[in-house]
């Protein structure tokens, strides 16, 4: 932190982060320290301090409110992830205001959804559960931008009691704020439940909430910053990389060229009787020089797509008439001795039955790679990847699915799986793959879906159109 | 028997290397430059007679990029076809080297047979103009 101080009613707290040396973040918060604005009283001023307990009661919450941001501020210096931030975050909050429980939610706009991204206490509310936007208690608190202080949760009909039948808690009071970027729309809401003591939360305990709730919002806020630049870094690292690797292919495929014709024009010397003899030996060859051509192409075609994913500038789509089992045989070819490298079987069914579908086969190619390659290395030795068709309930579609016998993923990585909020568990990884599959599937109006569980496996099924209509959303089981 | 004399100019060395060996199996003599500045030293270090038939012309180039070295090659050998050789294609970018004069636009990595194609295609249009 560099600094912090008192202006009139404000607070204006100064942040820098130079672990590199340099100056490399400098953000400046500043928090209206009166109680915000309730939907019930328009406009709350500080208490009038006329008497020495009035006074007292003032300077004691002022000492909280302090003391909550220095402490916010100290684990902003920390250099700790976003998730262990809203954790501390959330701990800080619910240790000042002697509260049960607390949680924040992250707006999905696709879904209109708010999504519970961190929930600490005795009975948290599990990642990635989504309530709608448009109504309950969150809901209004997120479109109003207006928090609001609810003395029975039970008694309130918009409070969701499902939450609580999941978690097997009861909420009774509940303080619900909205986190708001710096002169933006909202990002979500910071909820904080039952304070301990037998006492209600109230309006000091939101006075201090908002001081911690302005600083998650700008954590937040900062990391998506963070998330954009290095997507844009990223963008021009592959840019660069695509380069160098069309400059590096071009042995590979020019090479294949000279060698083929120096092997043909070489047998086509042969006496008669030995062209015969070298039959064998001229298709070994043309064998190999194909595959090192297609294979070459196809690097360069990945590595070219993964630089469009990232840029988000595709290519135009190219639709034909495509039969899924050429694709996936293709995607084997390319896969099959990385496959038995680690002695995983690779397997389809039903997709000789799956008819035809209008879809760009390229593109199809790519989703099947990135399936397929990504299930791979989950998969232990003796294990299998099948990619099934899947009888559909609507003649318009049809559904494959890529089922794999690895160890299937925790249900915070699962849920997230093909939203904005995919991150790549694996070492090195970029989460790009996923986000591929995705995009194909959406440019071809279909939908994705996952079931997994930790020690059973992963299917992720793909419902495309048997001719690409409108895009839908994704569907999150 | 010679086809023609062909001029490579591309800073990567095994480009250089892949492209003058599909040439050379094509039956043209090669020459070659590393960067942009290397390309036009070696075009005016050329004595009266000294013919190229054929110029092939990376676009991203040290020192004096692609489009500045076709720029004097056009206005130094006007008759000289130049068949680009880009890594970086975009359809901007090539409408505005097709209209500076360039016959050819090829992607890496491109094939030998496509490269043999398009320096016969050159040379060949080129022998008909004159």
């Amino acid at each position: 932190m560099r600094g912090y101080l008192v202006w009139g009613t404000y607070l204006v707290i100064q942040v820098e982060d130079n672990r590199r040396g340099y100056l490399y973040w400098n953000a400046t918060i500043r928090l209206d320290m009166t109680t915000p604005r309730l939907s019930d009283t328009p406009s709350h001023q500080l208490p009038n301090p006329e008497s020495q307990e009035a006074l007292a009661q003032l300077l004691t919450r002022r000492e909280l409110e302090i003391a909550a941001a220095l402490r916010m501020s100290e684990v902003f210096s920390q250099h700790i992830t976003l998730q262990d931030l809203l954790k501390q975050g959330l701990h800080i909050a619910l240790d000042v205001v002697h509260a049960e429980n607390g949680s924040v939610l992250l707006a999905d706009p696709d879904n209109r959804t708010l999504v519970f991204y961190h929930s600490i206490g005795e009975k948290p509310v599990s990642p990635g559960t989504a309530v709608p936007w448009y109504e309950g208690i969150a809901g209004t608190v997120y479109r109003t931008g207006v928090p609001e202080i609810v003395p029975d949760a039970q008694a309130d009909n918009r409070h969701f009691k499902k939450v609580d039948e999941a978690t097997g808690s009861i909420t009774h009071d509940m303080i619900t704020i909205p986190l708001k970027r710096w002169e933006g729309d909202p990002i979500g809401v910071i909820q904080v439940m039952n304070k301990l003591g037998g006492k209600f939360l109230d309006r000091d305990d939101l006075a201090i909430l908002t001081i911690i709730s302005a600083f998650i919002a700008v954590a937040i806020e900062h990391t998506r910053l963070v998330e954009a630049a290095k997507l844009a870094e990223v963008a021009k690292l592959m840019g660069d990389i695509t380069h160098d690797i069309k400059n590096l292919l071009m042995p590979i495929v020019c090479g294949a060229g000279i060698l083929q014709t120096e092997i043909n024009e070489l047998l086509d010397r042969l006496p008669d009787i030995e062209i015969n003899r070298a039959l064998a030996s001229r298709e070994l060859c043309n064998e190999v020089i194909k595959m090192l051509k297609d294979d070459a192409h196809r690097i360069h075609d990945r590595v070219a797509e993964i630089a469009d994913a990232v840029k988000e500038l595709s290519t135009p789509l190219d639709f034909s008439a495509c039969e899924v089992a050429g694709v996936v045989s293709n995607v084997f070819r390319s896969l099959g001795i990385l496959a038995q490298e680690r002695q995983i079987r690779l397997i389809t069914e039903n997709l000789e039955l799956l008819p035809l579908i209008v879809a760009d086969q390229r593109r199809l190619y790519s989703a099947f790679y990135n399936l397929i390659n990504n299930a791979i290395p989950e998969v232990p030795a003796g294990g299998s990847v099948t990619v099934c068709g899947q009888p559909s309930t609507s003649e318009d579609a049809i559904v494959v699915s890529v089922i794999d016998t690895g160890g299937g993923m925790p249900p915070d990585v699962r849920d997230r799986l093909f939203t904005k909020r995919a991150i790549s568990t694996k070492q090195g990884g970029t989460g790009l793959g996923t986000k591929i599959v995705k995009d194909v599937v959406d440019a071809h109006g279909g939908t994705v879906w996952v079931e997994s569980e930790l020690g059973a496996g992963t299917k992720i099924h793909m419902r495309l159109p048997r001719t690409p209509g409108e895009s839908t959303r994704s569907i999150i089981v | 028997m010679v086809m023609g004399r062909v001029f490579i100019v591309d800073d990567e060395a095994h480009v250089r290397k892949t492209v003058g060996l599909a040439l050379k199996q094509g039956g043209y003599e090669v020459l070659e430059a590393v960067d942009g500045e290397d390309a036009i030293a070696a075009i005016q270090s050329y004595p009266p007679g000294f013919s190229v038939h054929a110029i092939i012309c990376d676009i991203d180039l040290p020192k004096v990029n692609g489009h500045d070295v076709i720029a004097f090659i056009r206005a130094k050998l006007p008759s000289v076809p130049v068949i680009v050789l880009t890594g970086y294609p975009d359809v901007q970018g090539a409408t505005s080297l097709f209209k500076q004069g360039v016959v050819d636009y090829l992607i890496k990595p491109a094939q030998a047979q496509t490269l043999l194609d398009a320096v016969r295609r050159a040379i060949g249009e080129q022998m008909l103009h004159e």
